[in-house]
């Protein structure tokens, strides 16, 4: 399967030991393009990747370059929306609507328990907290890593993990393709922790269709 | 102004509970506050010059024309707020929740569902100044802490605790919608700021502020 993965934006989230912790992460299961320019890379053709996985922080693209991506996942292209990539394109409201939400500030770094148990609502019976190929398997665990509110639209999600009450993994359809947030990731540390990896590998996966 | 206090239900009801919402909302002297635990007043009949419709019901399931009777008024210009429980209520109705804008979906401290948090105002980047909230300081409480699921992208949130939004504000057609997730109990409803929100959150959804 082969995704692009879009970095660059902020230096702190663009940083050597960050590349080698998402490369570690995800290149044992994909053919991984990553870029430092994601400009360049909207710019050319994106018929040939499964997914678009993006990693940027505080980036701005053209407006082609948003319709670009916007295009491609409406067509079918997966999308998975990495730890900063809410508080980035914040010159797209599209961008927003798409991932289903924006970032609006963190918690300072601390250790977190991500709650992947499903629950539902006690009185409507919605779900609270779903059960997902994703998170199957995956027990409640810790790890060091910056807690995100992000607000949007949760009509429209399916929420898969929470922290703190705070939804953290997420998915959501946009057209013909599918979406996968994840707020977690801050750094290598936890980056390297292998709930944290293995939830970027499923979301990357069930977002390119090959986990149902 | 005429404001309609809407009571009752399997939490968050008594009479000193009643006393206070009472005393909150005639505390700027110039309204006329009315209780109900009757839904039937939710009528067009039942709800002609009422400015503001409080909302502190917990777990009633109006008839549908009265869920649609509320909706209608509010639709037609008129104020609404939430208070706690409220959110928690009119569960048979989804439109109730499209107009206020979300719905409880849980508690967020310990087993116990309340604690202190602290509970944090704008403006800053992620809480917006607001007549209802101007002036008042970040502040303390021993409160239960909601997390409540519904569209944000229609909020105007006025403050919030551990990350959670606990006030906001919205429109609904014409009118004007505030919620405030917090007033457990009477002690609860009391704490000054909690307090002054309400009175203040009516008089916006009047239009008056």
């Amino acid at each position: 399967m082969k995704i692009l993965l879009l970095a660059g934006g902020a230096w702190y989230h663009d940083q050597p030991a960050h590349r080698r912790a998402l490369m570690a992460c995800l290149e044992p299961h994909f053919d991984v393009h990553m870029t430092h320019y994601p400009e360049r890379a909207l710019d050319e053709d994106l018929s040939g990747f499964d997914v678009i996985a993006d990693y940027t922080s505080w980036w701005e693209p053209s407006e082609a370059q948003c319709q670009a991506l916007l295009a491609a996942v409406a067509n079918g292209t997966g999308f998975a929306c990495l730890h900063p990539a809410t508080a980035s394109w914040m010159n797209s409201r599209e961008y927003h609507d798409m991932v289903g939400g924006t970032f609006v500030f963190h918690d300072p770094n601390k250790l977190l328990r991500v709650v992947t148990e499903p629950s539902q609502h006690y009185k409507t019976r919605e779900g609270l907290l779903e059960s997902s190929v994703i998170t199957e398997g995956i027990e409640e665990f810790e790890v060091q890593d910056e807690l995100y509110v992000v607000d949007g639209d949760m009509t429209r999600w399916r929420i898969l993990a929470r922290s703190q009450g705070h939804p953290v993994v997420w998915t959501k359809p946009y057209g013909k393709g599918r979406v996968f947030s994840i707020s977690l990731g801050h750094d290598e540390r936890a980056l390297g922790h292998p709930s944290v990896q293995q939830l970027y590998v499923r979301g990357i996966q069930w977002v390119g269709g090959r986990l149902d | 102004m005429n404001i309609l206090l809407l009571v009752g239900g399997s939490h968050h009801d008594s009479p000193e509970i009643r006393t206070a919402l009472q005393a909150i909302f005639e505390s700027d002297g110039a309204h006329t506050v009315s209780q109900s635990e009757d839904m039937a007043v939710l009528s067009p009949d039942g709800l002609e010059g009422v400015d503001v419709v409080v909302n502190a019901t917990t777990d009633r399931e109006p008839e549908s024309s009265e869920h649609y009777a509320l909706i209608n008024h509010v639709a037609g210009g008129a104020g609404l707020v939430v208070v706690h429980g409220g959110l928690a209520s009119f569960w048979n109705s989804q439109a109730y929740f499209g107009m206020i804008g979300s719905k409880f979906a849980g508690k967020s401290l310990d087993e116990r569902g309340s604690g202190d948090f602290v509970v944090e105002f704008g403006p800053n980047r992620h809480t917006l100044q607001h007549p209802i909230t101007l002036g008042l300081e970040n502040y303390t409480v021993n409160d239960e802490l909601f997390f409540l699921q519904g569209d944000q992208t229609q909020w105007q949130v006025l403050a919030r605790a551990q990350g959670h939004p606990v006030m906001y504000a919205k429109t609904f057609g014409l009118g004007r919608v505030f919620v405030s997730a917090l007033g457990h109990d009477e002690t609860r409803f009391l704490v000054p700021n909690t307090t002054e929100v309400m009175r203040r959150g009516a008089l916006w959804a009047a239009g008056r502020l």
